[in-house]
């Protein structure tokens, strides 16, 4: 069981002009607790981005006033979970076309769909169960343009966080109307 | 005005004024880059140097003046990005489409 002995919350009013303030507090966190739990350099900016784009995401689509912002550090890894009482999570995919709207109807249970691409990424959710998503990106071979200006710009924000870390996954907790988007960066190997 | 213009024969040396290039200016952006590609300009360089930070939101915004400027044959170079912009840009293939100098001088290079 990992040993997540330093955590720390944090508020956001879910506004733009209070992003900064606590991405800044959030990477002072970090700052604290680097002689006791590093976090290597190297991945400071990937957990920049990803505070800023899910804050972003609250911002922009959680429909109510505030969210948590929780860090928990332990010697293999960051974990990195945003909770708000808002909106569920819903997705327009691609391939197979759809609307995925959590929780899951049981039809699109246990399938991957393609949210979007670029021509050289494909950025996917797995719909593990009625409540949860995992995403990850692929690499896509034999594509000879980036399709960048093709395709809407609306993912970047969950591109960003799917490249930058080693676990991406969304929970609606339907017990309590949670949205928990819940992000990992691993440091051990 | 988030760009700061300087104008010579309808080349826009177009410089991104705050330090957070967010949500928060995004839309202004977007506004600002379209009315110098509706006015008429055939190449806008613009200047990430005062630029700290960059947001999916503002990314979202370049990609839209992009494509509003390639079918009127408007070119958007990328100058003086700082290392975490340049590669988040990179991160999600941004690079690929954009031109992208170390700074306004070697992108002059490029057009002389």
């Amino acid at each position: 069981m990992e040993d997540h002995r330093y955590q720390k919350s944090f508020v956001f009013h879910n506004a733009t002009e209070n992003l900064n303030s606590v991405l800044t507090s959030c990477l002072n966190y970090i700052d604290e607790k680097k002689d006791v739990l590093p976090v290597p350099v190297t991945i400071h900016p990937h957990i920049k981005w990803t505070i800023t784009e899910l804050l972003l995401n609250g911002t922009k689509h959680a429909g109510t006033a505030e969210s948590n912002l929780t860090l928990k550090l332990s010697a293999e890894n960051l974990v990195i979970k945003k909770e708000d009482s808002g909106n569920p999570l819903r997705l327009k995919v691609n391939e197979p076309s759809a609307e995925l709207v959590w929780p899951l109807r049981d039809s699109m249970l246990g399938q991957e769909f393609e949210i979007y691409h670029n021509g050289m990424d494909s950025l996917r959710v797995f719909t593990e169960s009625r409540d949860t998503a995992i995403f990850r990106v692929i690499e896509m071979e034999d594509m000879e343009m980036p399709q960048l200006l093709g395709n809407t710009s609306e993912h970047f924000g969950l591109m960003i966080i799917a490249k930058s870390s080693d676990h991406f996954s969304y929970l609606y907790d339907r017990h309590n109307k949670r949205n928990i988007f819940s992000v990992t960066f691993d440091y051990t190997e | 005005m988030i760009l700061k213009i300087n104008e010579i024969e309808k080349v826009v040396q177009a410089t991104i004024m705050p330090h957070e290039a967010s949500l928060a200016n995004a839309d202004l952006f977007k506004e600002e880059m379209i009315t110098l590609i509706a006015n008429g300009a055939k190449l806008i360089i613009v200047s990430f140097e005062n630029v700290n930070y960059i947001d999916s939101s503002f990314l979202g915004s370049l990609v839209v003046a992009l494509k509003y400027a390639m079918p009127r044959n408007v070119d958007i170079y990328l100058v003086s990005l700082k290392p975490d912009v340049k590669n988040l840009l990179t991160l999600i293939r941004m690079d690929k489409v954009f031109k992208i100098f170390k700074d306004y001088e070697q992108a002059m290079e490029k057009i002389n």
